[in-house]
């Protein structure tokens, strides 16, 4: 459940990004068919219901002031902000995408207390998934609970012809029903009226609305605690009537002012005043009626942007980024127990076999590069061990050790803008260690039956100052305090 | 006396008694599911709603009226049921962000624009 809360906690945050980016583009097509508009929130729909998306250097998020690069670095398809493990990591570490913002969080959350039972971070995701579970529910009984009383009392309504059903219980016209959906009308309205409203509220069952606005509204009960999409079905309920109001405009003619004035009847023919609970900017009628003022009939020239600017900023908010190639694919401790090394290599990690890279140099320099520059980066790192020559061990160690050999060990090394993380798993624990610098070392060893001429080592520290020649005295010395905290990720040696 | 009055649906219904009385309660549903569009259960409320308001009868399951048609008016129902859910279920969120109605200075001012706009 957790789990599943932190899914839904990443994709609300992609979709929020997405909302801000459609809430932008619709003030563009402000003077476009309203229909340009109500068609881009299906790119928010997408995002809230699918985790995955494909790839495309026409992402939105491939803009700035996004980097997607820590938010992929558990994989392509999905954009993570929240790691799945974040109620056990020792730093818990978020991204949201954008590197201002990544660094203001940076720090804000609680680290793990090695005293305490429990992680503060689990604590919190604990009570906020109970929160979301609750308020899910109680939003889900409402909607049902009001659909049901709706229905109810319609029972009484009088059928005119088909599916259309007049009632005295209903103010202004409106569809109900999700499979087999009927019209409601009020009492009294005239010929031309009629049509008109018949019109509007026939075109939202030609284009699936009625089953639209429910399965939005049960996304909305997913979503409930991000305002974002609170104010995104709103929006969208609005270009959805909009929309159909310029349907009926268009097929219809000079009519303006009399179906202005019907929605207006409808908005105003009101006996008892309810103040709204939330009041929310123009009232939706107004707009309409402005909307309708305004409306003029689409030049093709207006139709053709429309659509052309519709489907390119569908397909931007649909895609994720291309970065800099992000070496993993699946979570650490997703990896299958028999991950091999050709796997490690087809899958580009930075793969060294017995303390020698052989796979994945250009992933590493492209890390390095993206380092370099301060930007967030991640990769993967597989080191693959063999015993090698039998006569180098005692006969009983061998036959000891052999079975557990070759061994493959996996781990990530991500830099944030401003730390270093390595992480991996050992015997089912998660090991994480953060450093400060990633230092390059080059030169010959000191020995002179060393096996290789040339190493060059990248290396993380907590201290810039630090040589090689230092980390490596302290490795073989016995003095204490000698030891220098580092940790060897990068080796690439010239043999003799 | 004020003429009695009915809201309109109930007004279609008792127009279904006056043209076939009297009717058998089980024709009655007939007749309703095919001109009102009413289920089994909508009629029989409706119908036992009206023996207690004394508009009908229905004695041995045959109904007829008890007043004549011309003694009574419709009136326009003051309970709208969108007032509190705006239409189409989630509808009701819309009316809960956007506040459907209009105060009476913002309808005025609609209708100068509306009368305002001049279709070319």
């Amino acid at each position: 459940m957790e789990t599943l809360f932190i899914k839904i906690l990443n994709m609300s945050i992609t979709a929020s990004y997405v909302i801000a980016a459609v809430m932008i583009v619709r003030l563009l097509l402000q003077k476009a068919p309203k229909k340009y508009s109500y068609l881009l929130w299906s790119a928010v729909a997408f995002r809230l219901c699918c985790p995955l998306s494909f790839q495309s250097v026409f992402s939105l998020f491939n803009m700035k002031p996004f980097d997607m690069t820590a938010a992929q670095s558990y994989g392509k398809e999905a954009l993570q902000y929240i790691p799945d493990q974040i109620g056990t990591m020792s730093q818990p570490n978020i991204t949201v995408g954008i590197p201002v913002a990544n660094a203001m969080i940076a720090g804000s959350l609680p680290a793990a207390t090695p005293t305490a039972s429990v992680n503060p971070v689990q604590i919190w995701l604990s009570i906020g998934t109970i929160l979301w579970g609750v308020g899910m529910v109680a939003l889900l009984i409402f909607g049902i609970v009001s659909y049901i009383r709706l229905h109810r009392n319609l029972s009484n309504a009088i059928l005119a012809e088909g599916i259309v059903y007049y009632s005295e219980k209903v103010r202004s016209p409106f569809v109900l029903g999700f499979i087999r959906p009927k019209i409601y009308l009020p009492f009294g309205l005239n010929e031309n009226m009629q049509r008109f409203v018949l019109a509007h509220e026939k075109y939202h069952i030609k284009r699936l609305d009625y089953m639209i606005k429910p399965l939005a509204f049960l996304l909305l009960c997913v979503y409930w605690f991000n305002p974002l999409c609170w104010l995104a079905f709103f929006l969208m309920s609005k270009d959805m009537e909009m929309s159909c109001d310029e349907k009926v405009l268009s097929s219809e003619g000079q009519i303006q002012k009399a179906y202005g004035t019907l929605l207006l009847s409808f908005a105003s023919n009101r006996r008892f005043p309810v103040p709204s609970p939330l009041a929310f900017g123009e009232s939706s009628v107004k707009m309409r009626i402005k909307n309708i003022l305004n409306w003029k009939k689409p030049t093709p020239w207006i139709t053709s942007i429309g659509t052309v600017l519709c489907i390119a900023v569908l397909a931007a908010c649909s895609a994720n980024p291309t970065l800099t190639k992000s070496t993993t694919g699946i979570p650490l401790n997703q990896l299958q127990s028999d991950y091999s090394l050709e796997q490690a290599k087809n899958d580009g990690c930075v793969v060294f076999e017995d303390n020698d890279i052989t796979s994945g140099q250009s992933e590493w320099d492209a890390f390095i590069k993206q380092t370099g520059e301060g930007k967030p980066a991640s990769i993967r790192l597989a080191y693959y061990y063999t015993l090698g020559d039998p006569s180098q061990y005692a006969p009983e160690l061998y036959e000891e050790i052999k079975d557990d050999y070759p061994m493959l060990y996996v781990k990530d090394l991500t830099f944030d803008g401003e730390l270093y993380t390595i992480e991996g798993y050992e015997d089912n624990q998660l090991i994480s260690k953060q450093y400060q610098y990633l230092m390059k070392y080059e030169g010959q060893p000191q020995s002179s039956t060393a096996i290789f001429s040339n190493y060059l080592y990248y290396v993380l520290t907590n201290d810039d100052t630090v040589t090689w020649g230092e980390i490596e005295h302290g490795l073989f010395s016995s003095q204490f305090g000698a030891w220098i905290d580092h940790y060897l990720v990068y080796t690439d040696l010239i043999f003799k | 006396m004020d003429a009695l009055r009915l809201c309109e649906s109930d007004y279609r219904f008792m127009s279904v008694i006056w043209e076939n009385e009297p009717v058998a309660s089980r024709e009655l549903v007939e007749l309703c599911a095919e001109k009102l569009g009413w289920k089994k259960s909508t009629t029989y409320t409706t119908l036992k709603k009206l023996c207690e308001k004394g508009f009908a009868q229905n004695a041995d399951t045959v109904v007829s009226s008890l007043i004549p048609q011309n003694k009574v008016q419709t009136y326009e129902s003051e309970r709208f049921v969108e007032r509190t859910f705006e239409g189409s279920l989630p509808q009701f969120l819309a009316a809960f962000l956007g506040g459907k109605t209009l105060s009476d200075q913002e309808a005025a001012e609609l209708k100068r624009l509306i009368d305002a706009h001049s279709e070319g």
